[in-house]
């Protein structure tokens, strides 16, 4: 679904990702672990298109339907459109402006874009009320301003159940399990755990081992100094969380 | 009338030393003759009528020629004194600077004071004792110096006032580079009866100089004079931190507070004032006026004030934030009761350069009474772009249901009324008892007599 | 290091806060001249248009204007009062605005009404304007009578009009133009007019009732509920109302209305200097729903021309239980300065002022609304959003003032501002009074920007950056949008995008 190729980028003149190689196959769930300013978050902007790195070399190649694009040749919203979904680690609050209206907008360009049916409002509020029934999260979320005065674990929700609604291909969660209670973690973690399936591919972020023991993972990468130095499967990680990235890379 | 003036002046050049004194009274007086204070926007809500008695009146009949004389004050008056503010200090956790008439006592009755050696020159109490130049905007000096125009009508009085006796009108303390006083400073201001018909007029300047730090209290208390119109001036260097808190329970009849500070680089201020004042005043306002100058300034401003019978309490803040990442949070919370009427103006002005400020104003007010009044001016002017500004304004009364249960739990309706003041103000007092633990100034602060 | 100015004065220090760069700098009389050269060079001026006056105001210029409109002894005694306060009244300079100095002898105030060529056909119409409506989403024939061009006989607005006066009049409502209203009943003239807003009010107040040219007349008699929104479109007579516009509405108890005046499209007029009145007065229970969408030319990115808006508009909550409601899409004019307000005189009357305030390019808006409490009870709610943009400076500047006699009297009011990325600036002076312990205020405001971040998350989310911009902006307003009816409301807000599409991102 998604093959990184040497990357390498910077922001800011300092460079963030040293040589970035990975594949991530539809279907699989991925976890990408590794310390304080290692390049994680750096990497799931990238994929998005955030304006702030350069791309200095390599490249993202995005499969989706059997076509291939060059992922660094599409704009941001573009990207959107086509399946990449990237959760923040700190949602943006927008004042005034209700969730439901932003997520119906969001659901329509979709919409509008692959040539579906839009969903009026009655019928969107219908359709988002059932799928975040379906996460066991709270629909109360849909009534608020955009993060507005969220809790830490309403933001992660409510990034959760945009995932759910806009239903895109490839998934970038960044530190989606940071700040949340043991509650939170599992609602969240179901969420995603029943989000998977084979024409999706799903990468969790991560700077703890704790959601891991939440949401099985094919496989485990740990990222240190804008490098991938060890992959494996779950075990990797359950090492990390007994010796640390100290005697990594 | 500037003539009948400048007649009077070789009788006054006589009388007085310092020329510069009579300058600066001119100009006030100047200004006084089409000074309207409930036509002027900024000074309508403060009643200033005691201005119209100082029309041409001669600077000695409104300030002190000889401050040698209240330097050193008589025996008698001087163990009235001590005995009035032995409850309000405390030499072991404060060193404690007695201004007596406006005038900073010779002999200070409260030892023992750290190493601070003391000058009215333009020179500092400095730490190690050393004196050495203070380059500061508002010292008399600096304004003559830099030709610095006060426009402040109150706050040019001050100045014409305080130069009256050259040597001694005005006091300067600086803290040298990391330095950092074991105790509090605690300047406390008193009079006597040789102020009535007078004004005192204070002016202190602080100077805080890199990486140093100081807690200062500034009280006032006991007040025959007709105006008691005193100026403090902070000027924080880089990466220092001050704590003032300006407490008034004095009675004074009239009193305007200045407090101008100017923040430098990583400089944190924050600054606290409470007003109860024991009689009834006519006028009583408080200004502050901040200059976030640096980047990463940080001021925190907090105000309580009780107004009660006939008193006009008046509030007039004025913030410039004038570069990067600076940071204002303004408080203030009041009662006010009888006929009493309060007055909140609070500016932030926000310029192009100062982007990412954060600015936050609140003002809480409770009106009891049938006469009370309360105006409110917030004014935000935001010139840069990229700011987060918010100010919020509430003006209601105690709840009916809280005050009805409390006196069903037995409680008099003056003592209930007295539990839900200090509810109100609760975190402002929970503050100040962190900032300034054991202060004995907050003692003095009794709601409901 | 301290600028004030001599006397310390708050509002006068404020007018030095407009920086040198955000005020338009240009030679305003040579523009002035140019203005008033062009209407008089104007090649469309036929044999009923002759008439025009000379330049410049005195007594009697005021005599003839008021023989001209054949207007009762009463009318010219209320002018020449007016003209005789206004001319011992000075131009008042507390606003947060800068402009050149006007000429009020180098206007003429009376020039007789006259009808526009007509254009043949929507080609003869200029583009631009034809894209703008095409992007406003104005019906076609709305297009056609706001480009001049002649409809055809259904969708003529004269005959859409005339079938609205006949649905009026059956319910007893008058709804004409001012002038007419003056000869066809005097009476009401007589007993409201200045009422609210007495000639002495202020400058241009008394400049407006000194020379009030025309404007409209609504009265909507006891326990009537108009049965359509009154709207200036329908008016008969709506041609040519000036520069000095005057409005009266009289809502008898237990009535209703919604009035709608000014439209979104960008009216471009001839006259720089506007300065309408416009009063109201709801008797018992009656509600008035004033909305306002102002589009006047805005002036180029220079600030080079643009139209001075100096309005005062005032209601009067007179009866018990009454309530006016102002709601206001400001989004042109070089200059607005105005403060619709209500004056909450009867017991458990309500004030309401919803306000929406863009200013781009070298726009400046000083606005706001004045909620006087006099009756018991009474409820006053205030929400104004300020959008300021490029170089333009946005003011709110309001007053809630509770008397004692306003006893259980409440407020609640926010301002928000939002700014964009440029050399803008967005002020705020509220300023609350209270006189009366049982009364509850609440104040709140906040300033903020449409962030980058905003903008990315929405993006990668799916939405276009146009889009998401929109979708910032509605939510921002979207308090005020509800209490307009909703054409209107779908109208303001394609304004306010396309007004900040160069201007974001």
């Amino acid at each position: 679904m998604i093959y990184i190729e040497d990357l390498h980028a910077e922001i800011e003149g300092k460079s963030v990702l040293n040589g970035i190689n990975l594949v991530v196959k539809a279907g699989e769930v991925h976890a990408i672990m590794g310390p304080n300013g290692a390049g994680k978050s750096s990497l799931s902007r990238i994929i998005a298109g955030h304006p702030a790195y350069n791309i200095r070399s390599g490249s993202i190649e995005y499969e989706i339907n059997l076509k291939k694009k060059n992922l660094l040749d599409m704009g941001v919203h573009e990207r959107a459109l086509n399946g990449i979904f990237m959760s923040f680690q700190y949602p943006v609050e927008v004042n005034g402006l209700s969730n439901m209206e932003f997520l119906r907008s969001a659901f329509n360009e979709l919409s509008k874009f692959h040539g579906s049916e839009e969903l009026d409002a009655l019928d969107f509020a219908e359709f988002a009320e059932k799928k975040i029934k379906a996460l066991g999260m709270n629909t109360d979320l849909l009534e608020r301003e955009l993060n507005v005065a969220f809790s830490g674990g309403e933001k992660k929700q409510n990034e959760i159940i945009q995932m759910a609604i806009l239903s895109p291909r490839l998934c970038f969660l960044d530190e989606t399990d940071s700040g949340l209670d043991i509650d939170a973690l599992r609602t969240v973690a179901s969420g995603i755990e029943s989000f998977t399936n084979k024409h999706r591919a799903i990468v969790i972020i991560t700077h703890y081992h704790r959601i891991l023991e939440y949401v099985n993972v094919d496989k485990v990468h740990i990222l240190k100094d804008g490098r991938i130095v060890s992959s494996g499967d779950s075990s990797l990680a359950k090492e990390i969380e007994k010796h640390g990235y100290k005697n990594l890379g | 009338m500037k003539k009948i003036i400048t007649s009077d002046r070789s009788a006054e050049k006589e009388r007085i030393k310092c020329k510069y004194a009579l300058e600066l009274y001119e100009d006030f007086q100047e200004r006084l003759a089409d000074f309207r204070y409930e036509k002027d926007e900024y000074w309508k809500y403060t009643k200033l009528n005691f201005l119209a008695k100082f029309r041409q009146a001669p600077i000695t009949s409104l300030g002190f020629a000889d401050a040698n004389e209240l330097a050193a004050p008589r025996a008698e008056e001087r163990a009235k004194l001590i005995k009035l503010l032995a409850p309000l200090v405390d030499s072991s956790k404060q060193n404690i600077l007695v201004f007596f008439n406006g005038i900073i006592l010779d002999e200070q009755p409260f030892m023992p004071l750290e190493k601070l050696s003391l000058s009215h020159e333009a020179a500092s109490f400095s730490e190690n004792g050393k004196k050495s130049e203070v380059n500061f905007p508002y010292s008399l000096r600096g304004m003559k110096k830099q030709n610095f125009k006060e426009t402040n009508i109150l706050a040019l009085l001050n100045a014409a006032l305080a130069s009256l006796d050259c040597k001694k009108g005005e006091v300067f303390i600086k803290l040298d580079e990391a330095a950092c006083l074991k105790k509090a400073l605690h300047l406390v201001f008193v009079d006597s009866h040789r102020a009535q018909n007078k004004v005192i007029s204070p002016r202190v300047h602080v100077t805080l100089e890199k990486k140093s730090k100081l807690t200062l209290l500034e009280t006032h208390v006991e007040n025959h004079a007709l105006l008691t119109n005193s100026f403090v001036s902070f000027k924080l260097g880089e990466e220092t931190e001050l704590q003032h808190l300006y407490a008034d329970f004095s009675g004074a009849e009239n009193s305007i507070h200045f407090t101008r500070s100017l923040l430098g680089k990583g400089s944190v201020l924050k600054s606290y004032s409470l007003q109860k004042n024991t009689n009834k005043s006519h006028a009583s306002s408080v200004q502050h006026e901040s200059f976030l100058r640096e980047k990463e300034a940080k001021l925190v401003l907090q105000g309580f004030y009780y107004g009660q019978g006939e008193e006009k309490k008046d509030f007039i803040i004025k913030l410039h934030h004038e570069s990067p990442k600076t940071y204002s949070q303004q408080l203030f919370k009041g009662i006010v009761r009888d006929e009493a009427m309060a007055s909140f103006t609070g500016s932030v002005k926000v310029y192009r350069d100062a982007q990412k400020t954060n600015s936050s104003q609140l003002s809480k007010t409770l009106l009891l009474g049938d006469s009370a009044k309360m105006n409110i001016r917030p004014q935000l002017e935001i010139l840069a772009d990229d700011v987060k500004c918010d100010h919020g304004a509430t003006i209601g009364q105690l709840d009916a249901d809280e005050l009805f249960y409390l006196q069903s739990r037995g409680l008099s309706k003056n003592h209930a009324e007295e539990v839900l003041f200090l509810a109100f103000i609760e975190e402002f007092i929970n503050e100040l008892k962190l900032i300034f633990p054991g202060e004995t100034v907050l003692k003095n602060l009794k709601l409901r007599d | 290091m301290e600028k004030n100015n001599k006397n310390n004065n708050l509002s006068k220090a404020s007018d030095t806060l407009v920086t040198e760069d955000a005020v338009a700098v240009y030679d305003d009389k040579a523009e002035t001249k140019e203005i008033l050269a062009r209407e008089n060079s104007t090649g469309f001026v036929t044999a009923i248009e002759s008439e025009t006056f000379e330049k410049g105001l005195n007594e009697d210029v005021i005599r003839r204007l008021s023989a001209i409109k054949k207007e009762p002894e009463f009318i010219l005694e209320f002018r020449l009062r007016a003209y005789s306060l206004w001319k011992k009244m000075s131009e008042p300079t507390w606003a947060s605005i800068r402009y050149s100095p006007i000429d009020f002898n180098d206007i003429s105030y009376y020039s007789a009404p006259k009808s526009k060529k007509k254009k043949q056909s929507m080609d003869e119409v200029d583009e631009e304007l034809l894209k703008t409506f095409e992007r406003l989403g104005v019906p076609l024939s709305e297009q056609k009578r706001l480009a001049g061009v002649a409809v055809d006989a259904v969708f003529d607005s004269v005959s859409v009009a005339t079938t609205h006066q006949k649905e009026l009049e059956k319910h007893g409502v008058i709804f004409c133009s001012f002038s007419e209203a003056v000869q066809k009943h005097p009476e009401l003239i007589k007993k409201y007019l200045g009422k609210v807003v007495p000639a002495s009010d202020n400058y241009y107040a008394a400049l407006n009732a000194a020379v009030f040219t025309d404007g409209s007349f609504c009265y909507i008699p006891k326990g009537v509920t108009c049965p359509l929104d009154l709207s200036t479109y329908f008016r008969i007579n709506t041609a040519q109302t000036g520069q000095f516009e005057r409005t009266l509405i009289v809502a008898e108890p237990d009535s209703f209305v919604n009035y709608l005046e000014g439209c979104t499209a960008p009216i471009r007029d001839e006259n720089q200097l506007h300065a309408a009145v416009v009063e109201l007065i709801a008797h018992e229970r009656a509600v008035i729903n004033y909305s306002t969408v102002q589009n006047w030319y805005s002036g180029d990115e220079h600030g080079k021309g643009g139209i001075y808006n100096f309005v005062t508009k005032r209601g009067l909550c007179q009866g018990k239980g009454s309530k006016i409601s102002w709601t206001q899409v400001e989004a042109g004019s070089a200059i607005t300065w105005k403060y619709p307000s209500v004056i909450l005189k009867g017991d458990d009357s309500i004030g309401e002022f919803y306000s929406v305030a863009l200013t781009n390019k070298k726009m400046q808006a000083d606005t706001g609304t004045k909620m006087i409490h006099v009756g018991k009870n009474t409820h006053s709610k205030i929400i104004s959003k300020g959008i300021s943009a490029d170089e333009s400076h946005n003011v709110y500047r309001g007053l809630v003032k509770v008397a004692a006699s306003a006893s259980k009297a409440r407020n609640f009011t926010q301002c928000d501002s939002l700014l964009t990325f440029d050399k803008c600036s967005a002020h705020t002076y509220p300023v609350i009074e209270v006189s009366n312990n049982s009364s509850t205020i609440e104040h709140e405001a906040s300033t903020s920007r449409i962030s980058e971040e905003q903008l990315l998350y929405l993006e990668m989310r799916g939405l276009s950056r146009e889009l998401a911009v929109s979708l910032i902006i509605n939510g921002f307003c979207k308090e005020v949008f509800n209490k307009l009816p909703l054409e209107f409301s779908v109208e303001a807000v394609r304004l306010l995008e396309m007004k900040l599409e160069n201007s974001v991102g």
